[in-house]
């Protein structure tokens, strides 16, 4: 069961890792994303950020879209994570039982606009939001649980 | 209800709490004492404040920042009031333990022995973490 799929530059980092791996009660976290496989230290670093008793999988986006549709990730009340919008649309194309996004944190980049708190967004990926939320899924801006959800609709 | 306290020498408690809103979001029952920021101002007038504000059925966690410092000593005397546990030696990793098991573990002296020993176990020496070879996870 997929509990929720984050967008976070940062992938996994304390706040990740902690305040909502405990809220939403996962016991897997997928880290999908085509560099970090290759990236050794990055590899590392997300390893250690990685809250106890849960499992993490790091897979890059095409295996990560694979192992989903096999079915090996049913048994689990999985949590994933992506740095880009763009990677999250590719999941949720390919796997339409993703129904949740939170973006957390996307950095100011060459051509984005500050659409809420942290998450700023180039023109093609406000595009792709606006296309997930057409397929049905529920696109929410939060940092931390605790924070008011903000629907991606309403500030776009 | 259960508080925590957090109590430095200067700003680091109120600092603190600072770090853990960033991280965990607004929290109502943490409370901060900095002590020796103003001059007219005494430690001991700062945490008889804070103690009243502690019903009879509630109880306190304080976090002061150092074993022997004069911060921590002060709450040493308020230990008769059993209400009270104290735990010396304040750092990021102690608070947002002692924050995430208040919602789950009832027992408060487990509840501080827990966060203790999984705190302590986040102080690392980093060059020689990332030199052990961590096997990947699969599904």
């Amino acid at each position: 069961m997929i509990k929720l799929l984050r967008v976070d530059h940062r992938l996994l980092h304390g706040q990740v890792a902690f305040s909502w791996t405990n809220n939403l009660g996962a016991d897997c976290i997928l880290i999908a994303n085509d560099d970090v496989p290759v990236n050794e230290l990055r590899k590392t670093t997300i390893k250690l950020a990685k809250p106890q008793g849960v499992r993490l999988v790091i897979k890059n986006i095409a295996d990560s879209i694979e192992a989903l549709k096999s079915g090996v990730t049913d048994k689990y009340k999985l949590f994933i994570v992506v740095e880009s919008v763009a990677d999250a649309e590719k999941l949720v194309s390919a796997f339409p039982e993703i129904k949740h996004v939170n973006l957390g944190g996307i950095k100011a980049k060459e051509g984005t606009r500050n659409i809420s708190k942290a998450v700023n967004l180039q023109p093609e990926e406000e595009e792709l939001v606006k296309k997930m939320i057409q397929q049905g899924v529920e696109v929410e801006i939060r940092q931390v649980p605790s924070d008011k959800k903000i629907l991606a609709q309403n500030v776009l | 209800m259960r508080y925590i306290l957090l109590a430095s020498h200067g700003r680091l408690a109120e600092g603190m709490l600072q770090t853990v809103e960033m991280i965990m979001g607004a929290q109502r029952d943490i409370w901060t004492l900095n002590a020796y920021v103003e001059e007219q101002v005494d430690l001991h007038s700062q945490i008889r404040e804070a103690l009243q504000k502690l019903g009879g059925d509630d109880e306190l966690i304080v976090v002061s920042d150092i074993f022997g410092g004069s911060v921590n000593n002060e709450f040493m005397n308020t230990l008769e009031d059993k209400r009270i546990h104290l735990i010396a030696g304040m750092n990021l990793p102690l608070v947002i333990e002692l924050i995430t098991l208040k919602h789950i573990e009832m027992d408060t002296k487990q509840l501080i022995q827990t966060a203790l020993k999984n705190s302590k176990a986040s102080n690392k020496y980093c060059n020689a973490t990332v030199a052990v070879d961590f096997e990947d996870e699969e599904f």
